[in-house]
């Protein structure tokens, strides 16, 4: 694969506020990246580095194998879509598509042609003599990808451009922007703060915090091996269930207490040299809370189910475990028929994910290979 | 019950004040169309024949034509120059937040409170050692500096209404500063320039102190001229300030109506920015 954008060292302060602190993203060609964060994190400033609306105060960014930290944002050649799309509304779609080429002073029957060919490819040909103010959420999008896609460019830049839409209209949108990104092999890069978004659309996932990205990685690789609690957060539905522990030493073996269980940590597995703390959060997904024992060292708990919530095809069960709630995936052809609320869940210790609390970086896994102390 | 009766009399009380308001204008309008004896008559004449020998009287004036093309020159040169730098200066404070942009708004405004008769005196003074008096350029400037804080507010308003998303766009298409200035955010606070320059319009067309006091014979507008030029051997001529009350007062009265729903907007900015 070929990187098509990098991120080397960068740093960007407003004063004495840091922003982004000593950022490094390698994104490749085709890649449809998520940057994902919570709001006011440091995406969108990201973005403004990338496109040369703002200059980072340290670092490089190179686009196509070139150094771009001092070129103009106009000639770097990036499709942007920006939040709310921004379609200019004194301006009709055609003069909003054809914009672009407008700026480098195109001869207009080039643009004519260009803009024409572009409705065509995104099926808006019959919106062109509409202002903005006359389209739907859908079309106001697609005419901002077709006011990215003329001027010739497979980089595009999309700043958070379903915020505010309605839930239907951005299930549709979502689809729209994979099946083009898919279609056309673009490079996209996407801000949000909506994980299920984040999901949704990306290839690869970036998780943005403190002004640096934490993890980078595609969806799989992150779901098996979530180095930072945020990522653990973000992947999967329903909400990974979180307890808070303290780790101790034991014979030489670090331990993670928790009000339900003791485990031994496998510091092996996460960076134990920078995660070694006493408050750390254990993180157990609930699709890794069993009703049936699979092996001798699973972790036993007992608990009251208060809350039974049907989604179709699965079941999400609500579990009381001596005042913690802890959440469980049930798929109906596996449902035990519960006879009554007081049941018994279980846990393989490898399935525990135990994270510093204060950076948010993976202590270790339970060990798999010990019993937890129940 | 109560609502039903209550509604006829708000209308009522409306319209009577309305029209208790009007009657000096409407008076002033058709004095405008009498001889100089039903001008004076008492009880008035609200039925009469009119006449419009005071109209072209006022028309061979020679003085007439120059108060007019002063009026319209002086305002609408002054005005437009306001909004030009307001424009400017109210992007920069909108998009670039230079420090103590809050304390320079407030300045602004604080200027634009400062009551005539307070600051007429260093402006003579002013006006007198660098021979800017009786001169257009000299009007025209202070006209300007009076219209450019009211402006920078209304436009900055505005402006802080028109996200940023759009210079973004622009930029990134490889749009100048210039070109975002003008082709991007000034189109889309049209309603915005039309409010301050309809305020500012009127607020100029009116003035009279400056115009009195610095001004002189070549710059004297209409407000001057219908305080100083209508007495006569034989005492006021009222027709000649009817027709000139007239003449003076139409422009406005159009502008206004054409304009009335951006004047609601320039009231109401910060509430409803830009919406028309």
């Amino acid at each position: 694969m070929t990187t098509v954008i990098e991120f080397h060292d960068i740093s960007k302060f407003y004063d004495d506020s840091c922003i982004i602190n000593g950022l490094n993203l390698k994104i490749e060609k085709s890649d449809f990246m998520v940057i994902y964060g919570s709001p006011s994190c440091g995406k969108s400033v990201l973005l403004r580095l990338l496109m040369g609306i703002e200059a980072p105060t340290t670092g490089q960014i190179f686009l196509r194998g070139k150094n771009i930290t001092n070129v103009t944002a106009g000639e770097r050649n990036i499709g942007y879509v920006p939040q709310s799309f921004a379609l200019f509304p004194n301006m009709t779609v055609y003069d909003n598509i054809g914009y672009p080429l407008k700026l480098m002073n195109t001869p207009s029957d080039k643009i004519d042609s260009s803009v024409k060919k572009i409705a065509e490819m995104l099926k808006i040909e019959d919106l062109l003599k509409k202002y903005p103010d006359k389209l739907s959420g859908g079309q106001k999008q697609r005419v901002a990808i077709a006011r990215g896609l003329i001027k010739n460019t497979k980089i595009f830049v999309l700043d958070d451009p379903l915020v505010g839409l309605d839930f239907k209209l951005r299930e549709k949108l979502i689809d729209d922007l994979s099946e083009l990104q898919e279609s056309f092999g673009f490079t996209f890069v996407y801000t949000t703060s909506e994980s299920q978004e984040a999901l949704s659309l990306a290839k690869h996932i970036a998780i943005l915090d403190q002004g640096r990205i934490m993890e980078s990685n595609d969806i799989e690789g992150l779901y098996k091996k979530p180095t930072f609690l945020k990522t653990i957060e973000i992947l999967g539905f329903p909400g990974v269930n979180k307890l808070n522990g303290q780790c101790l030493v034991r014979s030489n073996r670090l331990v993670c207490k928790t009000e339900l269980f003791e485990v031994l940590i496998n510091t092996e597995v996460g960076k134990s040299e920078q995660g070694i703390t006493d408050d750390v959060v254990v993180c157990i997904r609930p699709e890794n809370v069993y009703f049936n024992k699979l092996h001798e060292n699973n972790i036993k708990l007992n608990g009251n189910i208060f809350m039974r919530e049907d989604l179709g095809g699965e079941e999400i069960i609500y579990l009381d475990i001596k005042g913690e709630i802890l959440t469980s995936v049930l798929r109906h052809q596996d449902d035990p028929g519960f006879e009554n609320e007081r049941q018994s869940v279980f846990i393989n210790p490898s399935d525990i994910f135990i994270y510093n609390k204060k950076t948010g970086f993976l202590v270790g896994k339970g060990d798999a290979m010990f019993n937890g102390y129940n | 019950m109560k609502k039903n009766f209550s509604k006829p009399l708000y209308y009522t009380l409306l319209w009577v004040t309305s029209l208790l308001f009007f009657l000096p204008v409407f008076w002033i309008f058709l004095s405008a169309f009498k001889t100089k004896e039903q001008v004076v008559q008492i009880p008035p004449d609200w039925v009469f024949m009119p006449t419009f020998q005071n109209i072209l009287n006022m028309l061979k004036d020679a003085h007439f034509l120059q108060y007019l093309s002063n009026s319209f020159f002086i305002s609408l040169t002054a005005v437009t120059i306001a909004i030009l730098v307001s424009f400017l200066a109210s992007y920069s404070f909108s998009r670039f937040k230079p420090k103590g942009t809050d304390f320079i708004m407030f300045v602004l405004l604080s200027i634009r409170m400062v009551p005539g008769a307070a600051t007429i005196l260093p402006m003579y003074l002013m006006y007198a050692f660098f021979g800017l008096k009786n001169t257009y350029v000299g009007m025209i400037f202070m006209y300007t500096m009076f219209s450019i804080p009211f402006s920078v507010w209304i436009l900055k308003g505005f402006i802080d209404g028109i996200s940023t998303k759009f210079d973004e766009t622009a930029l990134v298409n490889g749009g100048s500063h210039f070109h975002i200035m003008f082709k991007v955010v000034l189109p889309q606070i049209k309603p915005g320039i039309i409010a301050a320059f309809i305020f500012n319009i009127i607020f100029v067309w009116n003035e009279f102190l400056f115009n009195f006091i610095v001004g002189g014979n070549k710059v004297t507008t209409i407000p001057v001229a219908l305080a100083t030029g209508v007495v006569s051997s034989q005492g006021i001529e009222w027709t000649y300030v009817a027709s000139l009350s007239l003449v003076y007062t139409l422009p406005l009265i159009i502008a206004i109506y054409f304009c009335q729903k951006y004047l609601l907007v320039g009231m109401t900015f910060g509430t409803v920015r830009g919406e028309v």
